[in-house]
């Protein structure tokens, strides 16, 4: 089984949906993808600055856990995001 | 014997003490400037190495990260060979990178890139009408030469 095939298990049980980034609200998360499409991390979005951008909390690894903005992350873990909410 | 920097040590440690799960570790190292230099060696010469890492007591981040990433030098070597077999479960991550990325080709960071080429040709022939090309905004392209 690999890391992909159980995140989009774990989010179509949890009824999370997906939805645009300007729909993107405090509470939301966001799974980001390596260019082989495998969810590498995932983090809650805790704020949307000025400009739209989201404010993420996450944990990188065993370095931690960190509030960053969406793209201040390490770049391996990919370039493509997703954001989804729960619908429950 | 393999010599590596120290800022390559800590670059592969650095991958390693943020990834979040094995692929992105993988993901991670074989970006690194010391997975080149890794890479130059023979399958032989990795395989001893790895042997030599995973077999020493006291592992740190930096030791750690160096078995994994000598295990990604030897997953991109198997891809060619198809024979070589490493004992991947001393790391706790390693057999599932061995098992998946061994038989994927995805993963390296776009080393060959096939450039899609597509042609579209519609015609369509109606006895009634006369036969002509039409131009992207759908006007006669023997009206292209008015423009």
């Amino acid at each position: 089984m690999t890391e992909s095939y159980s995140v989009h298990q774990i989010i179509g049980d949890d009824k999370w949906t997906e939805i645009d980034i300007k729909d993107a609200l405090p509470g939301d998360i966001v799974i980001y993808f390596s260019s082989d499409g495998d969810a590498s991390h995932s983090g809650v979005i805790t704020e949307i600055l000025n400009l739209g951008i989201p404010r993420i909390f996450s944990k990188w690894g065993s370095a931690g856990e960190y509030v960053h903005l969406l793209n201040d992350c390490p770049s391996f873990y990919g370039t493509e995001k997703k954001f989804y909410r729960c619908r429950l | 014997m393999i010599k590596l920097t120290k800022s390559e040590l800590l670059e592969f440690a650095q991958v390693f003490i943020l990834a979040n799960t094995p692929l992105s570790l993988f993901n991670g190292l074989i970006r690194c400037a010391g997975m080149e230099k890794l890479r130059k060696n023979s399958e032989d010469v990795l395989l001893r190495y790895y042997d030599h890492i995973t077999a020493r007591a006291g592992r740190n981040e930096i030791v750690l990260a160096l078995a994994y990433a000598v295990l990604c030098a030897l997953v991109l070597r198997a891809r060619q060979i198809s024979s070589l077999e490493v004992d991947a479960s001393r790391l706790q991550w390693g057999q599932r990178i061995w098992d998946f990325m061994r038989r994927s080709d995805s993963g390296t960071g776009g080393l060959g890139i096939i450039a899609r080429q597509e042609a579209m040709i519609t015609s369509s022939n109606s006895p009634s009408t006369e036969m002509r090309i039409l131009g992207p905004d759908g006007l006669p392209a023997s009206s292209w030469s008015n423009l």
